[in-house]
């Protein structure tokens, strides 16, 4: 699975567990790669929380906490991933 | 360990399940009045400016300023003082808008039953000191009023020297079918009371704190983890940072919370400079419970370097909810 992949998949995840409804996948196909995905998914601050510590998780970067407002889009984070040398 | 993993276990999946649909609470908090019947010792509210507006009474502006919170984002409503209870057209006027709040009072005037929000009471000793912080012994009149009420928690304000009247007052309130949690008194900025608590005060409240959670259970909202955390010889502006625009002004904005939370004074105005649940009170000292339920649960982040170390954030949470909110009960703790 590419990046962008795996990042789409943690989004699943964590709306599997917010909504409990098949909406978050539907969103989720919609997406851009610019989108600004608290607002997208109206996700709250431990929201993003969780999506960055599953990101830490699974491609094993560490996410400086004063990065957290900066990472708003899948771009964002792609190229966060990227600099963090994975 | 990481998160992902800790998820696995069953036991902590199901409880962050349980809580997770509750991340979307968005709350702010509204003094009503500057009135009260009290005048307590280090009484934050009239150690600070807001003491100092002038009450907007118009039931109808606050019907449409609730309105326009709501309309905001904010979905839970935390209502303060100094007495809201002196001011029922506004607590209805808040009720009318949202279902979900907590109303802070020293319950010496009976809320009317018909607005459910939780309602916390204030308590500060026993008999001897009631009368010396408050001028007037409460307890009898507020578990009076509160008769199986089922609103009512009673939240008991330590400090460095009433702790050895804890046991009998958590006693007395427990055995009337209460539940109750507890405050720490915090520094008010600008002063250096006598009520502050120090190393030796502070270990002696977390243990008053752990045997009566051990001795009564599910009455005792808080947790041997918020027991831990509160009283830490850090802050807990120190162990975990806060999210609220007061300090979020200082170059650390945040996620959630820093944008968002306001506190608003009886003339509906607010400053991001002091916008926070206890305005007054010193961050470096700042062990306040209202402040705990809005820093701790916002840093998982920092509760993800042992399995232990998130039960204990869990826990944390669960109590908050339960505190919180009339509907919710609490479950076992998962800390070890
Ligand atoms: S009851 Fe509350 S608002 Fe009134 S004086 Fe005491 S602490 Fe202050
Ligand atoms: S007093 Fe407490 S809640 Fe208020 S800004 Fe300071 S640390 Fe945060």
């Amino acid at each position: 699975m590419n990046a962008h992949k795996k990042l789409l998949a943690i989004f699943n995840s964590t709306f599997e567990i917010v909504h409990q409804s098949k909406e978050g996948d539907v969103l989720l196909n919609t997406v851009t790669l610019d989108d600004n995905l608290a607002q997208k998914f109206d996700l709250d601050s431990l929201d993003m929380i969780e999506v960055f510590l599953r990101i830490q998780d699974e491609f094993g970067v560490e996410i400086d906490e004063d990065d957290y407002e900066k990472l708003m889009s899948l771009n964002d984070i792609l190229a966060y991933i990227d600099a963090c040398g994975k | 360990m990481s998160f992902t993993k800790y998820l696995e276990n069953p036991e902590i999946y199901a409880r962050y399940n349980k809580v997770k649909p509750y991340f979307k609470l968005r709350s702010s908090a509204y003094d009503l009045t500057t009135r009260c019947q009290l005048k307590c010792e280090g009484c934050y509210f009239f150690s600070g400016e807001s003491s100092h507006v002038e009450d907007s009474t118009d039931v109808k502006k606050w019907r449409h300023f609730f309105i326009t919170e709501q309309e905001r984002g904010i979905n839970y409503f935390n209502l303060a003082g100094a007495e809201p209870a002196l001011v029922p057209d506004l607590l209805f006027a808040a009720w009318n808008v949202l279902p979900f709040g907590t109303i802070f009072t020293n319950g010496l005037k009976l809320i009317d039953r018909e607005i459910n929000y939780r309602i916390h009471i204030s308590v500060w000793g026993d008999e001897k000191g009631d009368k010396e912080y408050r001028g007037v012994n409460c307890l009898p009149k507020q578990l009076k009023n509160y008769q199986d009420d089922n609103r009512a928690v009673f939240v008991y304000t330590i400090n460095k020297n009433n702790i050895d009247q804890l046991p009998s007052v958590a006693h007395r309130i427990v055995s009337s079918g209460h539940r109750m949690t507890f405050n720490f008194f915090s520094n008010p900025v600008g002063e250096h009371s006598p009520l502050q608590l120090d190393e030796c005060s502070r270990k002696r409240a977390y243990d008053t704190v752990v045997s009566l959670i051990e001795q009564y259970g599910s009455s005792i909202l808080f947790s041997r983890y918020s027991a831990e955390v509160h009283t830490a010889s850090e802050s807990l502006y120190k162990q975990f940072d806060c999210p609220c625009p007061r300090v979020a002004d200082n170059g650390k904005k945040g996620l959630g919370i820093g944008q968002r939370y306001r506190s608003y004074r009886a003339d509906h105005t607010h400053h991001s400079s002091s916008d926070c649940c206890a305005p007054n009170t010193e961050c470096f000292d700042c062990r306040l419970y209202a402040a705990g339920s809005l820093i701790v649960p916002s840093r998982m982040d920092l509760h993800v370097s042992s399995e232990d170390l998130f039960r204990g954030w869990l826990d944390y949470l669960d109590v908050c909810l339960c505190l919180y909110l009339n509907d919710y009960e609490r479950d076992i703790e998962l800390y070890r």
